[in-house]
């Protein structure tokens, strides 16, 4: 009856979920401790210049696309001219992009002066691998000082916190993720509440008090509670209002100021648990 | 054919978190590592299969960095099925690999979220039968062009035979 125990097709991929299931046991130890897997870590080392290929491959990709759809329209306004205006569209999308970059650049480095903690920039080599988490990929690890909980923002707000670290990219935690909570408070009133991702491009604010001061067009802001994400940054804008069953608590649905779909630069922000 | 299949792997997760947002269907964008493993394990057997399952739930936990060990697990058991599905039919027809993959994501899926319930089941259903349509989708046109090359190399092959 037990024969298919000594079926040797059975017993390796018997054999392969109990290494997932030590896999699965280490990997939550090391996570514990703040620590990510060697395996973990090798992975991410490996996949490192793919992804960073990837991103440069979608760079060059992107300014062509741009290139294409002005060289189509110029294309009918002027048959003529037909190949100089090729070149000189597809060398004006190439500008473009470079000149949108600075401005982003400039307005991000004038974020990074004006921030009152240390940060690292970092580039955002991948984003949501798997549809059941919020979750983005830095090129920023353990080389440049970066340690799980550590808050990541952009020129637009709060983005999420680093939750696993390997010695060259980091994994961050997008607000938007389920699992994701963070205090907040309503910066006009500074009523106090936590901001819950629910994997959609809504957040939750919710345990606000039921008398607490909150109105639809609030600015959110991180409450600096934990230490390690800074007081003050925008997390949102209140888009509803709602009284929670019972009526002992409200909570109201934000749009996050930041699109964190088109995310490409941000900010660590680091050692914010020593000031 | 095993370090294609690998290497189809590595690429797919270098592109998972590159794959535009623009080119999402009901804001759901396919599991690329999902859908290599498919491709690769239908060709493999069950054995076969089952490893790169394992190494592909190895390369999707690390880059999502959370329940590593049920992407390992879930990726394993759908390499093995789908290394099994090609003993028992006749691989050659397009449905085969449709219906696979249509089936192995959600069997992916559903058992991802039993192991790790991060979401609930019924709720997340639209989102599992989107994202199995997609796969589905993606699948079909690998194993076309990867038959086509294979149909190719096999021609030059006998050309230069002669």
């Amino acid at each position: 009856m037990l024969s298919f125990l000594r079926n040797a097709r059975f017993l390796t991929v018997a054999g392969l979920l109990v290494v997932a299931l030590v896999i699965s046991t280490l990997h939550s130890r090391a996570a514990a401790r703040g620590r990510s897997l060697f395996v973990v870590s090798a992975v991410r080392v490996a996949l490192r210049p793919f992804q960073v290929a990837g991103v440069k491959v979608g760079d060059g990709v992107h300014s062509v696309t741009r290139a294409l759809r002005t060289r189509s329209s110029l294309l009918r306004e002027n048959r003529r001219l037909r190949a100089e205006v090729r070149r000189l569209t597809y060398e004006n999308g190439l500008l473009k992009d470079a000149a949108e970059q600075n401005i982003r650049l400039r307005r991000e480095l004038g974020f990074k002066s004006s921030f009152p903690l240390p940060v690292v920039a970092a580039r955002v080599i991948g984003r949501q691998p798997s549809g059941w988490f919020s979750t983005c990929v830095i090129d920023r690890g353990t080389r440049d000082g970066v340690r799980p909980g550590y808050a990541v923002a952009s020129f637009r707000g709060l983005v999420g916190q680093v939750f696993e670290v390997s010695p060259t990219s980091s994994t961050v935690l997008v607000l938007s993720d389920s699992t994701s909570s963070i205090g907040a408070l309503v910066q006009r009133s500074r009523a106090a509440g936590i901001c819950k991702g629910q994997n959609s491009d809504v957040l939750l604010l919710n345990y606000l008090a039921p008398d607490a001061d909150i109105r639809v067009g609030d600015v959110i802001v991180s409450s600096g509670i934990g230490q390690l994400v800074p007081k003050g940054l925008p997390i949102g804008r209140v888009i509803a209002i709602r009284n929670d069953p019972g009526g002992f608590t409200k909570h109201a649905l934000l749009r996050p100021s930041v699109r964190f779909d088109q995310l490409e630069e941000v900010f660590i922000v680091v050692r914010a648990e020593e000031e | 054919m095993k370090y294609a299949s690998v290497a189809a792997l590595v690429l797919a997760a270098a592109a998972q978190g590159l794959y535009p947002s623009s080119l999402s269907a009901y804001g759901v964008r396919p599991d690329l590592i999902l859908v290599v493993l498919i491709w690769a394990s239908l060709r493999a057997d069950p054995v076969e299969g089952a490893f790169l399952g394992f190494f592909a739930g190895l390369l999707h936990g690390s880059l999502v960095g959370m329940k590593l060990g049920t992407f390992v697990a879930t990726r394993t058991i759908v390499g093995c099925l789908a290394g099994s599905v090609t003993i028992r039919l006749f691989g050659e027809n397009p449905l085969v690999p449709v219906v696979s993959a249509l089936a192995l994501t959600a069997v992916a899926d559903v058992l991802f979220l039993l192991l790790s319930p991060v979401a609930g089941l019924l709720s997340s259903l639209r989102l599992i039968l989107i994202e199995a349509g997609y796969n589905a989708v993606l699948v079909l046109i690998l194993t076309f062009v990867s038959a086509q090359l294979e149909l190719r190399r096999r021609i030059r092959l006998a050309q230069s035979r002669f």
